[in-house]
């Protein structure tokens, strides 16, 4: 069977996205919508903004974000996601790692 | 945190099928995915609107429920933690047979662990039959000698 480019992006998300989250709470916190838009609306690294909720549910419970609850000026309190020291760390590792692997990955795909 | 904004029904019944979809994800993670999208939702219909078509584009933007259910942590289900071998379930049995005067002692163990649903199974029920052999033998040898001392 040959895979469709959905299957094959979902294959790739795996494993990749959380450390793309962590890297847009780099710049400081935010909340789902506001973290859903720096993801990038229409970027492939996301199914649907929907997706990105149970992934941010699994990074706290990793500890490597936190949640608090900021009063907002146009409606309910908002949850702010924040990038923990942990999560700051785990994400420094990814991105050496990631460097690492791209390099060898388009190195073998052009050979 | 409990503010339960109301939405339009298009986003309710949305929601509804949601939770629906995360029935078999991880209950932390399905209620956490719950609230976020409900503020998920506040949020953009704040922004767009809250008649029907911004509720369609909201929707949209979430994407299918299967979706975000497929991302979800499956729940752990209670049977994976039984049916791991643990030591005590080797013994038990093996007691019960070098040891049958103990079979009381091992034939209510085994029992305990079977409900708590720790360890094998196979080997608690193993060893609730090994006991239960002598402890009914026992019981019957007891009526009977009963029986016989009535008799006289």
């Amino acid at each position: 069977m040959i895979p469709t480019p959905d299957m094959v992006l979902t294959q790739l998300r795996k494993g990749v996205v959380e450390y793309c989250v962590l890297a847009c709470l780099r710049s400081g916190p935010a909340y789902g919508l506001e973290l859903a838009e720096r993801l990038g609306t229409d970027s492939s690294l996301l199914t649907s903004e929907g997706t990105l909720y149970p992934l941010l549910s699994r990074l706290r419970q990793q500890g490597w974000v936190t949640t608090t609850q900021v009063p907002s000026a146009v409606g309910p309190p908002r949850r702010y996601y924040e990038l923990t020291d942990e999560g700051r760390a785990t994400l420094e590792t990814f991105t050496a790692t990631w460097s690492r692997f791209t390099a060898d990955v388009r190195t073998t795909l052009e050979s | 945190m409990t503010a339960t904004p109301e939405f339009p029904p298009l986003v309710e019944a949305y929601l509804a099928d949601l939770d629906r979809a995360l029935a078999s994800a991880d209950p932390r993670e399905r209620a956490e995915t719950m609230a976020a999208v409900r503020e998920h939702a506040n949020e953009s219909l704040t922004l767009h609107g809250t008649d029907d078509e911004s509720a369609r584009r909201v929707l949209a933007e979430l994407g299918p429920v299967e979706a975000i259910a497929a991302e979800a942590t499956p729940a752990t289900p209670p049977a994976a933690t039984a049916g791991g071998v643990e030591a005590i379930d080797v013994v038990l049995p093996v007691l019960a047979v070098v040891l049958w005067p103990l079979a009381p002692v091992t034939l209510v163990w085994a029992i305990i662990r079977r409900r708590a649903g720790v360890g094998s199974r196979v080997l608690q029920w193993l060893t609730i039959v090994l006991s239960a052999v002598p402890v009914l033998g026992g019981i019957v040898l007891l009526l009977l000698h009963s029986m016989s001392l009535l008799a006289r």
